[in-house]
């Protein structure tokens, strides 16, 4: 099953065009990898997913993003709605400058004012591996954690709000190696209850973590399939070349 | 075996030239001469502060601060003055204050980056500048005439609250351009509205910079004169002394710094020290605000998460 279906998507910064007739199929409940060189609009692509990226007067898009089943750019959706079920991580944690409780019942607490909000802290959490370690330090500020912990509590933000789809936007590129690989770790057990799609410009991370992979140029859509084929045997010369390290 | 170099064998590759020495010359007298122009600078307002106390000593008692002056202004202390100015600022406060904030949040939170802000900004920045004097004008046009308070408290914190506005807005858009973009993405990407991000996370970590612009405002608009005197402060009104609620909004008002002025240049044989005492009184009424302000402010920095 499909999360996101694009067609023909374009997209242009005021005069630049960063998207060019993009069509790609992102299959849930599994992690898919968007890779390319810097500018190649791998993370235009991502934050159209929420269109966090038409927050700039000067961007302009045409063509159809459908996120499970439903056109995203059609008149009736409503943002709040959209960015509820597709949540984003970026690439410096940037856990709200409140404690690391109210980080996580935040969701909550603007969607939804009156639930009760302890338990579905307590789950999003333990859900990234973060509830043993600070159970007993909820009331302090987030941002005195260490950077793969904001990370992680980037990620357990997004969780009581139950989204469909996570974006992540090179969320590893703060972080050492060990922490990429615990954070890395982590992916792996929510893609078997969430549509995770990531752009990392690490080809050694697409290919640890994702089941398919997007490679894109320019702009363009080159070459997708499944991650262990494009790598091992990529059909497009320019892949090739890429994977190979011979640019980018 | 170590090698056997002797010490005095060892170039002088590190020693002090004639270049170097002059620099370090240079650079003795730059720090000589800096510190010396802020002293200069610093002695001024000491012996300001110390002159008027020194001269407004034989006045000041509590009984200057909380009685109603006699013998046409000769005696007494000054309590409808001091409490006029209280009245003044502080309603000035309560108008100001919330519009400006507000204000700022729309030009910096909601609307578009783009020739309209850029317009805006600028007018804020060149209202800021204007005189006093015009603005009390203003003021005795728009509330004193055409609303219809008469001069009134109302009227002249009203003046005083439109004079203060644009430093409001001015000091909160400076204040809510210090708070990390990254703070509203991240709540953006939540699905909060503007509104929820204004409230919940902007607001709360730009108020220890609002309080700046608030400090500064409760200064001038304490020492104004001119715009309280064309809107309501008169000469003399007699009130109870040591009364906090003699004052009504709509009755005119003494005002500590036209007090200084009348008692200073158009009443005959007044004590030496009592214009000094008032001056005393006025600054030490800024200066405590301020104290208060402050106290304030360091409260909330030490509440903020980053």
């Amino acid at each position: 099953m499909n999360c996101i279906e694009v067609d023909g998507l374009n997209l242009w910064y005021g005069a630049f065009q960063a998207l060019r007739k993009v069509s790609v199929r992102i299959r849930a409940r599994q992690i898919t990898a968007l890779i390319g060189p810097s500018g190649c609009g791998k993370s235009t692509l991502l934050r159209t997913f929420n269109r966090i990226s038409q927050r700039d007067p000067a961007v302009r898009v045409e063509g159809s993003v459908r996120i499970l089943g439903e056109e995203i750019f059609s008149p009736e959706v409503s943002l709040i709605a959209l960015r509820r079920a597709v949540g984003m991580v970026f690439q410096r944690p940037n856990p709200l400058p409140i404690s690391i409780f109210e980080n996580v019942a935040f969701g909550l607490r603007i969607h939804e004012p009156d639930t009760p909000v302890d338990a579905a802290v307590e789950e999003a959490l333990t859900a990234v591996g973060l509830w043993e370690d600070l159970r007993f330090r909820l009331h302090s500020p987030a941002t005195e954690l260490a950077l793969e912990q904001q990370q992680r509590l980037c990620i357990a933000r997004l969780l009581p709000l139950k989204p469909e789809i996570i974006l992540l936007d090179e969320p590893c590129s703060a972080l050492d190696a060990q922490a990429t690989l615990a954070i890395e770790q982590l992916l792996g057990r929510l893609a078997a209850e969430y549509s995770i799609v990531i752009v990392t410009h690490s080809m050694a991370q697409a290919r640890r973590v994702s089941a398919e992979c997007f490679f894109m140029l320019l702009g363009e859509v080159v070459e997708h399939g499944p991650t262990e084929q494009l790598f091992t045997n990529p059909r497009d010369a320019r892949t090739g070349d890429y994977i190979a390290g011979r640019f980018g | 075996m170590k090698p056997a170099i002797a010490r005095s064998s060892i170039t002088p590759r590190f020693s002090e030239t004639p270049a170097i020495a002059r620099r370090l010359l240079e650079e003795r007298i730059a720090r000589r001469l800096l510190a010396g122009v802020l002293t200069a600078s610093l002695v001024p307002l000491f012996a300001i502060l110390i002159y008027l106390v020194w001269q407004a000593a034989p006045m000041l008692s509590w009984g200057f601060l909380v009685e109603s002056p006699r013998d046409g202004m000769r005696s007494g202390g000054l309590w409808p003055a001091l409490l006029g100015t209280l009245y003044l600022v502080g309603a000035a406060l309560a108008v100001a204050t919330p519009v400006g904030i507000l204000a700022s949040v729309y030009l910096n939170e909601y609307a578009r980056p783009g020739r309209f802000s850029r317009i805006v900004n600028l007018a804020v920045i060149n209202l800021a500048g204007v005189p006093s004097i015009v603005h009390a004008l203003f003021g005795l046009g728009a509330f004193v005439a055409f609303a219809g308070f008469g001069r009134s408290i109302l009227a002249a914190s009203l003046t005083l609250a439109v004079m203060s506005l644009p430093v409001i807005i001015a000091s909160t858009t400076e204040a809510l351009k210090s708070v990390p973009q990254s703070f509203r993405e991240a709540s953006w990407n939540l699905g909060a509205t503007r509104w929820q991000t204004t409230r919940h996370i902007v607001l709360p970590n730009a108020l220890p910079g609002i309080f700046t612009g608030i400090i500064l405002m409760v200064s001038r608009t304490a020492g104004e004169t001119a715009p309280v005197l064309f809107t309501g402060a008169v000469f003399y009104k007699s009130i109870a002394g040591g009364d906090l609620f003699a004052y009504n909004l709509l009755d005119q008002c003494m005002a500590l710094s036209v007090h200084l002025f009348t008692v200073s240049t158009q009443v005959p044989n007044v004590p030496e020290a009592l214009p000094y005492a008032i001056a005393v009184v006025l600054v030490a009424t800024v200066l405590g605000v301020n104290a208060l302000s402050i106290a304030l402010r360091v409260y909330l920095r030490s509440r903020k998460n980053w």
